[in-house]
């Protein structure tokens, strides 16, 4: 039998209330709001809901990424430079690093990558290393030995110069593999040799990286893009793409302009290929000819923001299960940055899709913990409030 | 007395650990160090093959050519690392206009 409030007052039991308040508080700081957003259940394939983990950083500037390692997350700030861990409950666990805070005067922070060491935090082109108590290892820089002489890679590009190529800076994924490298996703802005003049860049350019960590050496450039990327003649904005390294070594890959999910093994043979293209997608990509659309940010904006494209992919190797985001494209012109573009997530099982549903902007599956998964990030910088989604498969 | 009598069992003690120091120190010099005996051999190799290639590595190559800081370029606004052939305007003061 519940006791009403009066009952309690006259006890004067401000012990019992106490805890009660606590614990409402708590359950409130940590609220899960959860957006039953998937319309497919009638079909009887996956139901989902994704809920939203509310956070409260100690410092934030709602510009910022979630990271998993385990079932530990890390919110990094990236204009304050802070990385705070969270529980998966939302609670904090503490500031665990700081820029220009330790021996390695770290500069800020572009992107951390959990090890099985520890940490990499990427700024730039630097990888400092740190063990698993957040205690500085060591640091490098991204290079590449040269293959040919300078004039020749002036004069004469081919893809496989491997001095010439970059490190990825729109949409960055870094990862740790088996072997202890690291995989980059690449880009190369050679005067003669790019994605705005040069017709040789789509067949023949690389699109990933292994790099050695401890000295920051490119050791290996993997794959090119697939030939659907003759159909366009020159689509600067949209030759990106997303990768996921499973833990057998298969890589599966999905370019932007290609609806086809890739499956290669460590030498890009294909292995398989699979995958069905996105509802309501504009691809009438506006194509470009001139040097000069790289720099001007409006055909960026456009090609990002109106223009629909496939996006991030994961790979649930247990369940036989793989996510991908897609971005449908949008007629609104007021949009500030790509996440106002729909975006919505197809599932596949056994390469069969089983659902194509809207997810927020910002979605991105970062991995699994338990039955859930977790992925980056609530942001709202008007009301200063910010979290991460955990999904829900039934 | 009494002091002797404690004194004697420590310093067996202390003998003892510092034979057991001694040959644990034995035989962790015969690893590098803890670091290394937790990479792959394949990252060793990398590593060995990276240096072979850092000596093949030319002086004129685009990578020896940055200065300190390396080199910077603007990219969408921001200024950003960049090698030294990009096609984009550079930044080295830090600003893009």
């Amino acid at each position: 039998m519940m006791k009403s409030p009066k009952t309690l007052q006259s006890k004067g039991s401000l012990r019992i209330q106490t805890p009660f308040f606590l614990f409402l508080l708590v359950s409130f700081a940590c609220s899960e709001k959860r957006d039953v957003i998937n319309d497919s259940a009638k079909e009887g394939l996956i139901q989902t809901t994704i809920d939203t983990v509310f956070v409260e950083p100690t410092q934030s500037s709602q510009l910022g990424t979630f990271y998993l390692k385990d079932d530990a997350l890390f919110y990094v700030d990236n204009a304050y430079g802070i990385i705070e861990e969270f529980s998966i409950e939302g609670r904090s666990k503490g500031i665990k690093k700081r820029e220009l805070d330790g021996p390695e005067e770290l500069q800020g922070i572009s992107e951390l990558i959990p090890t099985k060491a520890g940490f990499i935090i990427r700024h730039d082109w630097g990888f400092y290393q740190y063990d698993s108590e957040w205690e500085y290892v060591g640091k490098s820089v991204f290079q590449s030995a040269s293959t040919v002489s300078y004039e020749e890679m002036l004069d004469n590009p081919k893809g496989e110069y491997i001095e010439m190529y970059e490190l990825l800076h729109h949409n960055p994924k870094t990862t740790e593999i088996a072997d202890g490298h690291l995989v980059i996703k690449l880009d190369v802005e050679h005067p003669l040799f790019n994605a705005f003049t040069t017709r040789s860049y789509y067949r023949d350019s690389r699109v990933l990286g292994k790099v050695n960590p401890f000295n920051g050496m490119m050791v290996e450039m993997l794959g090119t893009r697939p030939d659907s990327y003759e159909e366009y003649e020159y689509i600067p904005f949209h030759v990106m793409l997303d990768y996921h390294w499973t833990s057998d070594n298969s890589i599966y890959v999905t370019y932007e302009a290609d609806s086809l999910i890739y499956v290669y093994d460590t030498s890009w043979n294909l292995k398989d290929s699979f995958g069905e293209a996105g509802i309501g997608m504009n691809t009438d990509y506006v194509e470009s000819q001139t040097l000069d659309v790289a720099f001007d940010v409006k055909y960026f904006n456009y090609a990002r923001n109106r223009e629909g494209f496939y996006k991030d992919i994961y790979v649930d190797e247990e369940e036989g299960l793989v996510f991908r985001t897609y971005r449908q494209g949008s007629d609104r012109q007021d949009l500030l940055d790509e996440t106002g573009n729909p975006l919505r997530l197809q599932i596949y099982r056994n390469k069969k899709l089983m659902e194509d549903f809207s997810v927020p902007g910002r979605f991105r599956i970062l991995g699994k913990v338990g039955e859930r998964y977790v992925a980056d990030g609530y942001y709202d910088e008007q009301n200063e409030k910010q979290g991460f989604y955990l999904l829900n498969l039934n | 007395m009494r002091q002797t009598s404690i004194t004697k069992p420590n310093r067996f003690k202390m003998k003892f650990n510092v034979s057991l120091l001694i040959a644990g120190l034995f035989c962790l010099s015969f690893f590098p160090s803890t670091r290394t005996t937790a990479q792959d051999a394949t990252v060793i190799k990398a590593i060995a093959d990276a240096a072979i290639e850092i000596g093949k590595s030319i002086d004129s190559s685009c990578d020896k050519k940055r200065p300190e800081n390396g080199f910077t370029a603007c990219k969408g606004g921001d200024c950003l690392p960049a090698k030294c052939i990009s096609f984009r305007s550079r930044c080295d003061n830090g600003t893009c206009g």
